[in-house]
């Protein structure tokens, strides 16, 4: 195949990934505690059999390296329900899945399941800072949750939440129901970083950015078919001319 | 092509989300109504190249991996229990809850629910029961002779009977809390159904710590806010309309592929 076609094909299979993860993140506008991702793109260098100097023979391809989550504040969306938390500032809560799994997540909204475990909407159970669940009985009414993760009821205190942070976040990989998993070694959340009982940190994923970016993806694509289109009509008409010299 | 079939699923999420709204509105003047809020959470993602992969054979590694998400769904619909604006309406049997607490209310077949709207009435035995009849626990009888039925903070319940002086005591109503409020059932009419997730009911009389105080003459109204509600709506819309940007996007790629040449 030619360069030409292929240093296009990579584009564009470079700018179909970009749209799915547009379109995920528009798709989770609503959703609490989601973070939005970008794709991040390099070069692909290789170079070309041939006589010309090397730095003439160079082709950059377009490859995309990772999907990054971005890790900025959503939006605190008050809901006045006790048990719904937000995490202002860096920081994840611990929560422990049914296969025993650590995982992380920010999306604060808890409930109990039959065994008055402190649960997340899918089941994993929230956990505090020596690693155990948090169980909160039937005649714990006023439920209180300080900034700083204490549990507290008009029977006393109950837990303190355990809120981690990590060196590397971009690392953390993404298994889908708002959760994190990583094996990285688990940090104390930086000092500034609070909960905020009675409200939720909505999507951070901001529709302008995605809707220009969408438009910028669509557009770069039909520019690279354009070109591809212009390389494809050369090429034709160089068969056409060459075809008509006369021997 | 991912991005067809996950703004699709975007699209549906808002669906949910305009219903539940809507219901919201819808019950702007019910009493005792709580508002619902839709919540959503990410699909699963699909690995393309995995967080931490190795790159080469020497060890190198991945520092992002390729992880491209699938859409979006709703992980629940839940209620917000703030309290509700208090309307004076002068019938003695309108009964608010101003703080924590329901009104205990019991089915003909023995099931025990539980209420915010205290919009009561008296049945032919001259029972406390709700707007559909059902008795109001721990189940309180005022005589026919009645003239005047007072209900203090505490939800002590006095009569006046015709020719006395003194009111009398006929009952005492109490209130239920839970631990987690937002798991309660509802079942329709107002009511609502304990849960493991709610927890246990604990009952105790009205003024106990924990729980709200009675007020006589008053009905709880709809904590539904129209603006709120609106402004959500709004959104709602606009998230639609997004998605479907993103499906016509995709399409307009899709045929540029098509067109290739």
């Amino acid at each position: 195949m030619d360069t030409v076609v292929s240093v296009g094909l990579s584009h564009q299979a470079a700018l179909m990934r970009r749209m799915d993860v547009l379109a995920n993140n528009i798709a989770n506008t609503s959703t609490t505690g989601f973070k939005a991702e970008r794709v991040v793109f390099g070069d692909y260098l290789f170079t070309m059999q041939g006589d010309a100097p090397a730095s003439l023979r160079r082709v950059h391809m377009v490859l995309d390296h990772g999907v990054v989550p971005d890790f900025r504040q959503g939006s605190i969306e008050t809901t006045n329900n006790p048990l719904d938390l937000a995490i202002q500032g860096p920081g994840f809560l611990a929560v422990e899945s049914d296969s025993g799994e650590r995982l992380y997540t920010r999306a604060g909204v808890l409930t109990r399941n039959a065994q008055g475990e402190l649960v997340t909407p899918n089941g994993a159970r929230v956990l505090n800072d020596a690693d155990r669940p948090i169980v909160i009985e039937g005649t714990d009414v006023n439920i209180e949750i300080t900034e700083d993760g204490r549990i507290r009821s008009d029977m006393g205190e109950i837990a303190q939440l355990k809120l981690v942070d990590f060196a590397d976040k971009q690392q953390l990989e993404r298994r889908g129901e708002r959760l994190f998993f990583t094996d990285q070694p688990e940090l104390p959340a930086p000092a500034g970083t609070r909960f905020i009982q009675g409200a939720l940190e909505g999507s951070n994923v901001n529709a302008i950015e995605e809707v220009t970016n969408m438009i910028n993806v669509l557009r770069s694509y039909q520019s690279m078919e354009r070109s591809l289109q212009s390389y494809s009509d050369l090429r034709d008409r160089a068969v056409e001319r060459l075809s008509r010299v006369q021997a | 092509m991912k991005a067809l079939s996950t703004a699709a699923t975007g699209m549906l999420a808002q669906q949910l989300n305009v219903e539940v709204i809507s219901n919201n509105i819808a019950n702007l003047n019910t009493t005792g109504f709580k508002r619902r809020r839709a919540e959503f959470q990410d699909l699963l993602y699909q690995n393309i190249e995995r967080v931490g992969a190795n790159s080469t054979a020497q060890g190198t590694v991945v520092p992002s991996g390729i992880q491209v998400g699938v859409g979006v769904r709703a992980a629940g619909v839940y209620r917000i229990s703030s309290q509700g604006s208090l309307e004076l309406t002068d019938n003695p049997l309108d009964i608010a809850i101003n703080g924590r607490g329901f009104f205990r209310v019991q089915l003909p077949n023995g099931d025990e629910l539980y209420t915010r709207a205290g919009s009561f009435q008296l049945d032919q035995n001259g029972q406390i029961v709700t707007s559909e009849g059902f008795q109001v626990l721990p189940g309180i009888n005022v005589p026919q002779e009645a003239v005047d039925i007072t209900i203090n903070q505490e939800g002590e319940v006095q009569v006046l009977l015709d020719g006395q002086i003194n009111p009398q005591v006929v009952g005492q109503l109490d209130l239920a809390t839970f631990a987690n409020e937002a798991g309660l059932e509802a079942v329709g009419s107002n009511l609502l159904r304990e849960t493991q997730a709610s927890g246990p009911a604990t009952v105790a009389t009205p003024g106990t710590a924990g729980f709200g105080l009675i007020e006589q003459g008053f009905l709880e109204r709809s904590n539904v806010d129209a603006v709120q509600e609106i402004t959500n709506l709004i959104s709602a819309q606009r998230a639609y309309e997004l998605n479907s940007r993103v499906i016509s996007t995709a399409d307009q790629m899709m045929d540029s592929v098509n067109s290739l040449r």
